[in-house]
């Protein structure tokens, strides 16, 4: 048994947080969101060349060796530095889709996702409850040996910058995915602000043409929905490991206001009161480290990773939630203004808290697996 | 005991319904009623014809030109007013500032503000906290110094809400530093529009311009604008804060709310049920109405005591506690409600970075902001910490 970090994942950490502390500082993050498409592909860059893209995958296909521990803790630090860059929907998901889907030795789209030469992006939304993940919005019509598709799909996570849209479609009860190119298959899209400052995109296609050369693949439901359902854990575990990194963060950032901030003659973090919920706050976030480990390493087996996961994102909507709004309180006035960081990550954990599933979902969802 | 609404009550609510109705049209309270905000001139409006119609300072006395309701008036306006997503009214002129004049001020002073105070011709901000002085209030630094007929007025005081709209702030000034930190303040009244005062805003976490710091340099205040006494400032405070702690705890507005997470849930689904089937939610929800319920009867109670000549003390405490957690935790569950949409940055125009078209229903517009801009409901008006010293000191005896 060994439950502390490897060499190498030491090493990714500390290579992070050196490079997100020069390049990602708070004051340097709040330019990049004034102008998000320029610092996108600037950060996109900065982080293939980093090899943080290919981290996730393995050698065969241009990455390196794809160990998940590796791959969480690089998440727990974009997580403490607020990323807004779509890690987790323009990298992780789509590549492990095409390894999961489609995987062939040097696979062509995993060399350009993993070089960051071309954004990828999943049609796929993570939102509270999977409402759409069915695809039940968009409707297919078949005439004069033409397929065309219609409808609404929201909240698509990344900028709508990407160059390919993976897109599965369900016809004749079976999924059909294919790989549309901006700009030259037509479709609308629309980005909006979230609360945390991330962008989601809704896309609408109107009667666009399903070309038979742009289908990578025909697959019956139930395996679709199998193999989707790994990389929906993959991200959501990618998801929490960030929110971890948001936790250590917060608290952090807490413990040292309790430390400084005086009042009454003496410091806040004196008085018991202060004290103990502190110390709450430093055993939720060892506990929600605890049950990240424990989701990495249940990663292979379905039941087992099931239950796990659901475990971590249960976790982050109950007890690190309400960690997340002590940490604003014990700030006081500070809290609640925007020129603190703290606000920020509490804002990141309340938008987590609605993706991949609420808690309330994955509740139903481990019941169902135990 | 009884809590029954006789025909003069029913009489009552009618009127309220009556005088709403003819005020505010449907599409300004829709509009409201799906989070969005009340401008100055609209929030104005609405209180200056309340005033015109007898329905303005309820809890001032006949003779200040107040309507001395009782308190199954109150009771009433208050739920009628927040069901219909009426403007509230702001409290820092009419409900905090206004009676500390009626029971403290001289009749000149009476005479200057309160006609102002009533007609909403003047707004009002509260200069309190300041940056070193938050819970620990009686720290607070802000210096008058004596000249002549004159205080000269130095330092800084922060978290002040609508300071930017505000004609009059009042203040609280150190007076006397050779002494317990409570003897050495006094309860100043400042006119906004002095040389030296320099406002600033701060923006709040989810975007908007609510609170700023006001800068006071070298400001003169005549004596004239003295409430009570020289160094008298804290009891003058005290009174005041209890004034603000009960309208804080917000019971009808929260009851209100309830009601629209209500609606919400029957509209969205889960699992192709509608939402409110849900056990755990509905559970939730439930256990929302019990401690709603449970601060409404408290609030009662309370009431019910004060009309029979009881003083205020600690139970406003009690109320602000429970009020602040209650509008945190029904803001909590309707962005469970709605679901993703919450994240999504409303349409509002007073927020930063807002989006154009909100692409979710109305209701779950400015739901998410909602939840961020709630925090700060535990920790104005003395943090819920501050609250429970209070209560363990004054009726815990420890």
């Amino acid at each position: 048994m060994n439950l502390s970090l490897s060499e190498d994942q030491v090493l990714i950490k500390e290579s992070a947080e050196k490079f997100l502390n020069l390049n990602y500082s708070f004051e340097k993050r709040r330019s990049f969101l004034e102008n998000k498409k320029e610092a996108y592909k600037k950060n996109w860059k900065n982080f293939a060349e980093l090899g943080w893209l290919g981290l996730a995958f393995s050698e065969d296909v241009g990455g390196f060796d794809g160990n998940i521990n590796n791959t969480m803790t690089l998440m727990e630090s974009l997580g403490s530095a607020l990323v807004s860059e779509p890690l987790i929907f323009n990298n992780l998901v789509v590549g492990k889709f095409f390894e999961k889907f489609l995987y062939v030795k040097g696979n062509e789209h995993l060399k350009e996702i993993i070089s960051g030469e071309k954004i990828y992006s999943l049609l796929f939304s993570p939102n509270q409850n999977y409402k759409n993940l069915i695809l039940d919005t968009l409707i297919v019509k078949k005439e004069n040996n033409k397929t065309t598709v219609s409808g609404k799909y929201n909240f698509i996570f990344g900028l709508d910058e990407f160059d390919y849209l993976i897109t599965p479609i369900l016809i004749d009860n079976k999924i059909h995915v294919y790989l549309l190119k901006k700009n030259i298959d037509l479709f609308d899209t629309r980005n909006y602000e979230t609360i945390d400052n991330l962008v989601v995109s809704e896309v609408e296609f109107n009667s666009l043409e399903l070309k038979e050369n742009s289908l990578l693949l025909t697959i019956n439901k139930k395996e679709f929905f199998e193999k989707l359902s790994y990389i929906i854990d993959y991200a959501t575990l990618a998801m929490c490991s960030q929110a971890l990194g948001i936790i250590d963060k917060m608290y952090a950032l807490t413990l040292e206001y309790c430390k400084t901030r005086e009042q009454f003659g003496k410091k806040i973090g004196a008085f018991q009161v202060i004290q103990h919920r502190l110390v709450d706050m430093h055993i939720v976030k060892e506990e929600m480290r605890s049950l990240n480990y424990m989701g990495q390493l249940s990663m292979e087996e379905e039941q087992q990773r099931i239950k796990s996961i659901s475990l971590s994102k249960i976790f982050l909507g109950t007890n690190a939630k309400h960690m997340s709004q002590d940490c604003i309180q014990l700030h006081g006035g500070m809290g609640v203004a925007k020129e603190m960081s703290i606000g920020h990550y509490f804002a990141r954990i309340t938008t987590f808290c609605s993706l991949f599933g609420n808690s309330d979902y994955h509740k139903e969802r481990y019941a169902i697996n135990d | 005991m009884n809590l029954n609404y006789r025909d003069e009550d029913n009489k009552f609510r009618k009127e309220i319904k009556d005088f709403i109705k003819s005020n505010l049209s449907e599409e300004v309270l829709k509009k409201a009623s799906n989070g969005g905000k009340y401008t100055k001139d609209e929030i104005v409006n609405w209180q200056k014809a309340l005033f015109k119609k007898g329905m303005f300072a309820s809890n001032w006395p006949k003779e200040y030109g107040g309507c001395d309701w009782n308190p199954m008036q109150r009771y009433i306006f208050d739920q009628e007013t927040a069901f219909a997503n009426t403007p509230q009214i702001v409290p820092f002129g009419v409900t905090m500032v206004g009676p500390v004049i009626i029971k403290f001020g001289t009749s000149i002073q009476k005479e200057r503000y309160l006609p102002k105070i009533l007609n909403s011709d003047h707004w009002w901000c509260q200069g309190y906290s300041e940056p070193g002085s938050g819970s620990d209030l009686a720290s607070l630094q802000t210096k008058a110094v004596s000249e002549g007929n004159n205080y000269i007025v130095n330092g800084t005081k922060t978290w002040t809400t609508l300071a930017q709209h505000s004609d009059w702030m009042f203040c609280l000034v150190r007076t006397n530093t050779k002494c317990k930190p409570q003897e050495g303040i006094s309860f100043l009244l400042i006119d906004m529009n002095s040389k030296g005062i320099k406002v600033e805003p701060i923006i709040t976490l989810d975007g908007s311009h609510e609170i700023n710091t006001v800068y006071l340099e070298d400001v003169v205040v005549p004596k004239d604008n003295l409430i009570y006494e020289e160094n008298k400032g804290w009891t003058v405070a005290k009174y005041l804060l209890s004034h603000e702690r009960t309208s804080i705890a917000q019971v009808a507005r929260s009851k209100s709310a309830i009601k629209k997470l209500k609606y919400i849930a029957s509209q969205e689904t889960y699992s192709n049920r509608p939402l409110i089937n849900n056990v755990r939610f509905r559970d939730k929800l439930t256990k929302l109405e019990m401690d709603m319920h449970a601060l409404e009867y408290s609030e009662l109670r309370i009431l019910s005591d004060e009309a029979k000549g009881a003083a205020l003390g600690s139970e406003a405490s009690f109320l602000k506690i429970r009020g602040s957690e209650l509008q945190q935790k029904i803001s909590e569950l309707t962005l469970e409600a709605v679901g993703s949409f919450g994240i999504i940055q409303s349409n509002e125009s007073n927020i930063e970075k807002t989006n154009e078209y909100f692409p979710g229903p109305e209701y779950a517009n400015n739901v998410g902001a909602e939840y961020l801009n709630l925090r700060k409901t535990t920790i104005y008006g003395g943090s819920n910490e501050i609250q429970k010293n209070i209560l363990s000191k004054m009726v815990l005896g420890l």
